[in-house]
């Protein structure tokens, strides 16, 4: 017993040997965010009051990441963790929050905050769904952060909660908030317009694909601006993607995503799923091709040349592509991008 | 909740047609007002329906369902062949989950069910269903414990039954191994269902920017999943990883239980590199004596890269190399061969080596040196020197299933050169699994 006890005390000294502790500076909340957009809008909300980390990074698909211990030492000293939920972190969400040994980040508590909340939510399936459908997500698609109306409401979600946790900074968090939702505002429809109509009625205009004569009867033609002003012109056109991340980008610019490349989600393409894509590609007229970083870009484009389109890479979130690393440079990247496209195959 | 969406629905049916007669309304005012008014109202109710759209059609996150319970059956089953007769399959691969005989094999089917006790604690269990080689069904109750979920200063509690956090191998379940089989190396060691029992553990993540954690743990001594501590096949000399003759043991004093501790650091190099550097002890009394004791030592480290762009996971690579060293005390006896040994120590020592490689997605190939140095008389079956090499090919259909392939070549200084080729297919049903590290 005593050589084993000598044996644990000198284990417990080399490791303390390695263990350098940090002081920190109390006053900061420390946030832990699941995706870089979140990470984005929380640092954008939370200014100098949040220090913001998040488990990914630009590039990786959110879908698989693996709890490394760095990832459950993070989520231990955070205040806030912030999830995009509707299952996305299946795999490591749990472990993360329970390996953490942090009550304050545990479900139903101030510090964890599900971004999906008041989020409405496409393609939530109608059935009973199973395994046999793929990796589907149960309440919903979770990309939803691709569409940048839906970060106003993300915002509103995490400012309400950081006033909540930290009440003392309550003013600046929704100060902050107010100029976020501003920036996304004039950033999809120019300041111009912004001043005659309100911005949730012409996104809503903009999703039915009304906007054209919405702006037409009330003599506005001319003030529209900004982001809808490069994708309004397409609205209705089709358009293939690799996975449903951009469902909600297209949703709210009235683009129909015509088919996916995957047959089932989480299921690489097989040569009959994709012979039904290049037909539809071609019976439909979608004439672009969406894929991510993390995509096989070779895919992407072999199914674009068969059915006569244009491959576009577009960042998944803010850091996955070199010029999208805020949130306001991620979407102006894949609206530019997109817009390109739609324009260069208009007249085939 | 149906309740709650009817009169939802209801009112939003009311509200809808409210709206309705307001625009026929200001519809019929238009010859009296003019446009811009006229416009400013429409635009009021289009407004007003959005609202009620959005209202309508927000599925709030998580919808209240009551969720008690992840519930999971994992399956493993092998077939395949070995130049080795049966009986010499089932020394050359003493793991309880690795396939002992020509043909098929059932190497586990596991319920896993796991949920959140109360907002304190969390539970596991693993119940193991298993057909032996004589037909015959076995359940086994492989781990079961509760784990806090809120203890202050980064401490965490487990009660239950568990395997030891003793290394990277022993803590993990069939389903999450590289290849077919256990390193044998661990079966002599550690045992052939791992080194687990009934105890208590208490670990702590440090307050430091690295994440470093330490692991104490006190297990009962006694049971066929100590073997290198009091176990009771060992007095009938099934067991293959003990040595001497043996005897009771009774708990008399806290030495009579097996003491294990495990520190981790980890750093991340990069974006794509992560590596974990690990210690581990345990010690305990043994049944070859009558004061005699065990310790084990374990030393191990990880490295693994992940393409920043990785789709679901892949590419990425995993090399790992884990070391066990055994110090077991015994007293003079009589060994089958009818030599007389002194009281004295066996000091053996096995480690393996092992690459995975991700090389695209939903596709693995993996090789595996193990190395036995043994410390007993070279003609006791179990504990002789011994090398094994592998090489196995893995296709995942899914995170849910997969496909294997592996060929290994034995060489032991007793049963000679082996070559055996087994196929292995698993699937899981039910809950997600979570991507450890």
């Amino acid at each position: 017993m005593r050589v084993s006890l000598i044996a644990a005390g000198a284990l417990l000294c080399a490791t303390l040997f390695v263990a350098t502790p940090t002081a920190r500076a109390e006053p900061t909340l420390r946030v832990l965010t699941t995706s870089t957009d979140l990470r984005e809008i929380a640092r954008a909300v939370g200014g100098s009051e949040v220090t913001v980390d998040c488990v990914v990074k630009g590039p990786e698909d959110a879908h698989y990441i693996r709890a490394r211990p760095s990832l459950i030492r993070a989520a231990h000293s955070a205040d806030v963790l912030i999830v995009i939920g509707r299952d996305l972190e299946m795999g490591y969400a749990s472990l993360l929050r329970e390996d953490s040994r942090n009550e304050k980040i545990q479900k139903g508590r101030l510090g964890f905050i599900d971004a999906s909340e008041g989020i409405v939510a496409l393609e939530v399936p109608t059935g009973p769904v199973d395994r046999s459908m793929g990796d589907v997500h149960p309440s919903g698609n979770p990309h939803y952060l691709t569409d940048p109306v839906n970060s106003k409401q993300v915002a509103r979600t995490i400012a309400d909660r950081f006033a909540k946790i930290d009440p003392d900074h309550a003013d600046g968090y929704e100060k902050r908030r107010a100029a976020f939702e501003r920036s996304v505002d004039v950033a999809m429809w120019g300041a111009a317009l912004l001043a005659k109509q309100p911005a949730r009625r012409l996104e809503k205009r903009l999703q039915r694909g009304q906007l054209a004569s919405f702006l037409k009867g009330r003599g506005l033609e001319g003030e529209l601006g900004g982001w809808a002003a490069l994708l309004a012109p397409y609205a209705g056109r089709k358009v293939v993607s690799y996975h449903g991340l951009f469902v909600y980008l297209l949703d709210r610019f009235h683009l129909v995503e015509a088919a996916k490349i995957e047959p089932k989600p989480g299921i690489d393409p097989t040569p009959r799923h994709t012979l039904a894509v290049v037909r539809t590609m071609k019976s439909e007229a979608a004439r672009v091709v969406l894929y991510a970083s993390y995509q096989p870009e070779r895919t992407a484009k072999q199914i674009a040349e068969q059915g006569n389109a244009v491959a576009t890479k577009l960042a998944h979130m803010p850091g996955a592509l070199p010029g999208s690393d805020s949130y306001l440079e991620a979407v102006e990247m894949n609206i530019r991008r997109l817009a390109s496209a739609l324009a260069a195959t208009k007249e085939k | 909740m149906r309740e709650q969406m009817r009169l939802m629905e209801e009112r939003h049916a009311a509200e809808i047609a409210d709206l309705r007669r307001e625009f026929a309304q200001s519809t019929e005012q238009s010859t009296e007002t003019d446009g811009s008014e006229l416009t400013a109202e429409i635009d009021d109710l289009l407004d007003r329906m959005d609202d009620l759209e959005d209202q309508a059609r927000v599925t709030p996150a998580g919808r209240g369902a009551f969720k008690l319970l992840d519930v999971s059956l994992n399956a493993l089953f092998a077939a395949g062949g070995s130049t080795a007769q049966d009986d010499e399959i089932e020394q050359l691969n003493a793991g309880g989950h690795d396939p002992n005989r020509r043909g098929f094999t059932v190497q586990n089917v596991e319920l896993i069910l796991k949920g959140a006790v109360d907002p304190y604690f969390t539970a596991t269990a693993n119940i193991v269903y298993q057909i032996d080689r004589d037909g015959e069904s076995q359940v086994e109750l492989e781990e079961a414990y509760a784990e806090s979920v809120a203890l202050p200063f980064g401490l965490r509690a487990k009660v239950g039954q568990y395997f030891t956090n003793f290394g990277r191998h022993n803590p993990q379940h069939p389903h999450q191994w590289e290849f077919v089989d256990m390193p044998f190396g661990w079966t002599r060691m550690l045992g052939g269902d791992g080194m687990r029992g009934p105890g208590a553990q208490l670990s702590w993540l440090l307050p430091t920017d690295t994440a470093i954690e330490i692991t104490g743990s006190v297990q009962n001594a006694n049971g066929e999943t100590m073997s290198s501590f009091v176990d009771p096949e060992s007095q009938d000399g099934s067991s293959q990883s003990t040595f001497g003759a043996q005897r009771e043991h009774e708990v008399r004093s806290l030495d009579d239980l097996v003491w294990s501790g495990r520190a981790t650091a980890s750093f991340d190099v990069d974006d794509e590199w992560t590596t974990l550097f690990g210690t581990s002890a345990a010690f305990g009394p043994n049944s070859a004596g009558s004061s005699a004791r065990t310790s084990l030592l374990g030393l191990d480290a990880t490295a693994r890269w992940t393409s920043l762009e990785a789709q679901r996971g892949f590419p990425f690579l995993e090399g790992r190399v884990e070391y066990v060293g055994r110090d077991y005390e015994f007293d003079a006896f009589t060994d089958g061969s009818g030599r007389s040994q002194r009281s004295d120590s066996l000091n053996d020592e096995t480690w393996y080596v092992q690459t995975v490689w991700g090389f695209t997605p939903d596709w693995t190939v993996a090789g595996r040196y193990e190395d036995f140095l043994g410390d007993a008389p070279q003609d006791t079956i179990g504990l002789e020197d011994r090398t094994r090499i592998a090489i196995a090919v893995t296709h995942y259909f899914s995170e849910f299933s997969k496909l294997r392939l592996q060929v290994s070549r034995d060489d032991s200084d007793l049963t000679g050169n082996a070559t055996s080729v087994w196929l292995q297919f698993e699937f899981n049903l039910g809950a997600h699994g979570v991507h450890k590290f």
